[in-house]
């Protein structure tokens, strides 16, 4: 399958300071993929490459084959873009902004936008800069959806919007990605509403990316441990961010289920119970990256 | 396109930069006010004398007017673009990134020429009203240098404020200011006369558009200080 | 190259060019101080120069033969600079190298003349004034218009509405035309100033190097025609009008001559003055009926001839070198250069690169030294342009690429 985003060996520092070195991935056509990180592990950084918004200290970055740092407008016009913050021109109102957009994309669709804006109970001379912040990312969402992009970068999407629009947000994008040939690239700090929107996950971590996977395969085969050993466990490689709080032990493992209670049974010296859980994106993703 | 380009740039800018116009309107009106009012109390060959062999210049008023028209128009365009990064919603436009640089700095341009022109106009007619033209082609001329200073503070503005590294802002504005203290050097009437200080006028500009260009592209590749 | 590389030249240039503009300039306002020259002036006493110098604390008043005076005894050698001290003195001699003396004969024939490059190197604006020349009034009173010359004449018009006064100006024109006027006119020269003594009117030359003298005598136009030779250029005539009536005024030429036209039918005399020219030197004349006083000043010093009056013929001259200033003299070892915009010799705006020799040299070469020794603790690699523009403009040079990183 033909990659929409790909990312070789993609280094960058602020002044002295490595975000992350030699990153490589690349998405496939078709899903929605999630980059999940840490505040400061380089999600928006990499946002700015993918959109030639920043030039990365080393490696190369193509978005439909074309490299990041110089698209082509036609290029461009396949990729749908949200700023984090749903940054728009604040001056305009929501009709101005339309009209403004809609000169640009051949293929506008009017009446997608218009259909949202109709939910959204506000005056057509009212200024985007006298909104909500849940009012503009509608009027940031509309304006994607009438342009219909084949790929859809979205930048944070969630901050600063209360659970209803959160929701709205993640329903809309599931519609668009239901019609052929649409991928999205997503970011956000709530993992919570990632669960239910996105096929891939593509975890960050200080300086490099930690996973690249299904986020079903993810949620079925990574599984959380606890047992009560007073410390005494001592985690090998197959065994994530084990921490033992007040004699408890927590533990996470991509391992099968008997594997893994195998595995932790013959480090321990008692036989202790030993609960496993199944665990939601969230936890999957502390679990990973850990809390701290 | 160049059509939405000019509609969001003038939505952005209007109410201010029409409150520009009537300011420059008011001040002409003033400065013509105050002419007649000189010709009243010292009497038209008087006036007429001081003028052609004492050089003096009646429009003075004018001088820093243009160069604030421009640098108005350009904080109103470019602070909004600059604030939250605004200016990759216009560069993420399928269009060439040159093409929509060059497309937001014709609208400033085309904005700041029809407003220069139009009070030229009126300086033309008025003055081509009192006196020979002469004297009206010696003070057109001593005004130019203050209109292009008006572009240039423009352009010089977008040059300073796009730069992302702060060491290279203070440098930028150091330059601009040498740029545009060209424009500033002496009151003498028609002074800018000579062939080579009128190309040296229509340079400062083009050299302008190009740092424009320069600027915005340091600005969105995100230079940083540490390797600039 | 990439364009934004290419920019990065270009931003280089720049801070060059702002540095040999701003540093010079910095250092002309930290060492500068006036040139001055002490006051001199031609005795017709005692046949030499004297001179008040300011220099020392206490004030000395000295002539060229090696005599000290006092504040009076000044007075009375220069008696053609002083005659009104001399005259409340009771002091004026009645005769001086065999002519009679009195207050009125000495003003009569003393003058002042005035020259600056800036007189010739300004915008101007081309109208003129004629006064009527025989109003029978001692102030001259303003002719209530201004005349512009064309190519077929001239053209009065009335700054009250600004409209051409038909009538005047084609009893002008008629005449010139006349007398075979072609337009426009290689040089004007008209005193607008109502404060003189008289009014002579204008001077004209026109395209075949034809000389008018036109003038308005009781209303009525006075054109006298007189045909200069062909390979005599002017650029200047600034009229006089001085109280002795010799000649009109003066013509400044393109060979840096400098001629009276004398009121003995337009004769062009030449005025001695070994070295001089109209777009560097000032010039001083003060003139008495016995000796000129003719003083040219550059920035390298000032020579003041004295000529006889009668043949105009140097008889003596001076010569003052500017004091040595060792700071701003010493710029020339710093400064690769000096890029000005405006001199006092013109009231154009003028773009002038100042050029003093190659003293600049040995801090260019060790300044690129400084730079290499920069760059190889930075670990950057060097740009061949970077040197050559460092090498050939020193500090400027040097400076712009401290301020601009040329690594990636």
């Amino acid at each position: 399958m033909q990659a929409i985003i790909e990312c070789k060996n993609l280094t960058h520092y602020y002044g002295k300071r490595c975000i992350y070195e030699n990153l490589n991935f690349s998405l496939p056509k078709g899903k929605i993929t999630g980059l999940l990180g840490k505040n400061g592990t380089g999600k928006t950084t990499t946002i700015n490459i993918l959109n030639g918004f920043l030039k990365p200290y080393s490696g190369d970055c193509y978005i439909f084959g074309e490299p990041s740092y110089s698209l082509s407008p036609k290029t461009k016009e396949r990729i749908g873009l949200l700023l984090e913050g749903h940054i728009q021109y604040p001056f305009f109102d929501i009709v101005q902004i339309e009209k403004f957009y809609a000169s640009f994309h051949p293929g506008w669709k009017k009446e997608y936008y218009f259909e949202l804006m109709k939910k959204l109970n506000v005056s057509e001379k009212q200024k985007i800069s006298k909104m909500s912040c849940g009012q503009r990312s509608q009027v940031a969402l509309g304006l994607l959806l009438a342009q219909d992009p084949e790929l859809l970068i979205l930048d944070d999407f969630s901050m600063g919007l209360d659970p209803g629009y959160r929701r709205l947000f993640i329903d809309y994008l599931k519609e668009f990605v239901k019609a052929e040939n649409k991928s999205v690239f997503i970011t956000s700090h709530i993992i919570q509403d990632m669960e239910l929107l996105i096929d891939d996950c593509l975890i960050l971590d200080y300086g490099k990316v930690l996973l690249h996977k299904p986020t079903k395969e993810l949620m079925s085969r990574f599984k959380r441990y606890r047992f009560e050993d007073k410390g005494a466990f001592k985690s090998g490689t197959d065994f994530y961010n084990t921490e033992t709080i007040m004699g408890k032990t927590e533990t996470y493992s991509f391992l099968p289920e008997k594997e893994a209670i195998i595995q932790i049974r013959e480090k321990l010296p008692v036989n202790y119970e030993i609960i496993n859980e199944s665990l939601s994106l969230e936890d999957i993703f502390i679990g990973l990256t850990g809390k701290y | 396109m160049i059509k939405a380009f000019f509609y969001k740039e003038w939505i952005k800018t209007r109410k201010y930069f029409a409150l520009v116009v009537i300011i420059g309107l008011i001040l002409e009106a003033y400065m013509f006010l105050k002419l007649g009012r000189s010709f009243r109390f010292a009497g038209y060959e008087h006036l007429w004398d001081v003028v052609i062999n004492k050089n003096q210049f009646l429009f003075s008023y004018l001088k820093y007017y243009p160069f604030w028209a421009g640098l108005i128009l350009g904080i109103l365009q470019f602070l909004p673009e600059i604030s939250n990064f605004r200016i990759k919603l216009s560069l993420h436009l399928p269009l060439k990134e040159t093409r929509i640089i060059f497309y937001m700095l014709s609208y400033g341009v085309i904005s700041l020429v029809i407003l220069f022109v139009l009070l030229s106009g009126i300086l033309f007619l008025g003055a081509s009203h009192f006196f020979a033209k002469e004297i009206v082609s010696n003070y057109l001329l001593t005004t130019l240098p203050w209109f292009f200073s008006g572009l240039c503070g423009y352009f010089l503005f977008a040059f300073c404020a796009f730069e992302p590294v702060w060491k290279r802002k203070l440098v930028n504005i150091c330059l601009s200011a040498f740029l545009l203290y060209f424009f500033f050097i002496t009151d003498f009437p028609a002074a800018y006369e000579k062939l080579s200080s009128i190309i040296i006028l229509c340079i400062i500009p083009l050299i302008g558009i190009t740092m424009v260009y320069y600027s915005i592209y340091r600005f969105k590749i995100g230079v940083q200080a540490s390797y600039r | 190259m990439k364009k934004t590389e290419k920019i990065k030249y270009l931003v280089f240039v720049l801070l060059i060019v702002m540095f040999s503009f701003v540093l010079p300039l910095l250092w002309k306002i930290i060492t500068d101080d006036t040139v001055s020259y002490p006051f001199t002036y031609y005795s017709s006493v005692n046949k030499s120069f004297c001179y008040i110098d300011y220099s020392d604390k206490e004030i000395k008043r000295k002539d060229n033969l090696g005599n000290t005076y006092t504040d009076k005894q000044f007075d009375s050698i220069l008696p053609m600079f002083y005659y009104r001290q001399l005259a409340i003195d009771g002091n004026l001699p009645d005769s001086l190298n065999g002519l009679d003396l009195s207050v009125k004969k000495i003003r009569m024939n003393n003058f002042f003349f005035r020259y600056r490059p800036a007189n010739i190197s300004r915008p101007g604006i081309k109208l003129y004034r004629l006064f009527e020349s025989k109003s029978g009034k001692v102030d001259l009173e303003m002719p209530g218009d201004v005349f512009r010359m064309t190519i077929e004449g001239v053209e009065f018009i009335n700054p009250e509405n600004n409209e051409v006064i038909a009538g005047k100006s084609k009893q002008y024109s008629k005449i010139l035309m006349k007398l075979g006027y072609e337009g426009p006119p290689k040089v004007v020269g008209c005193n607008p100033s109502a404060r003189k003594a008289y009014e002579e009117g204008c001077f004209i030359v026109d395209q075949k190097n034809q000389f008018f003298h036109m003038k308005m005598v009781n209303g009525k136009p006075f054109v006298k025609k007189k045909k200069l030779s062909e390979d005599f250029e002017p650029v200047h005539i600034a009229n006089t009008e001085y109280p002795d009536k010799r000649f009109y005024g003066f013509v400044f030429d393109e060979r840096n001559n400098i001629y009276y036209i004398s009121t003995d039918n337009y004769k062009l005399v030449k005025i001695p003055l070994p070295e001089f020219s109209y777009l560097n030197y000032n010039l001083l004349i003060m003139a008495n009926m016995f000796y000129w006083n003719v003083a040219s000043t550059t920035q390298k010093g000032k020579t003041i001839y004295a000529v006889d009056a009668k043949h105009l013929n140097v008889v003596d001259s001076i010569h003052y070198l500017p004091e040595k200033n060792q700071l701003k003299a010493f710029s020339k070892y710093i400064f690769p250069g000096a890029l000005s915009f405006n001199s006092h010799k013109s009231k154009y705006l003028e773009s002038k690169l100042r050029f003093e020799g190659f003293h600049f040299i040995w801090l260019n070469i060790f300044l690129l030294v400084l730079y290499n020794i920069l760059l190889k603790w930075r670990k950057q690699a060097f740009k061949l342009p970077v040197l050559i523009g460092i090498f050939l403009t020193g500090i400027y040079g040097f400076l712009s690429a401290l301020l601009i990183n040329f690594e990636k």
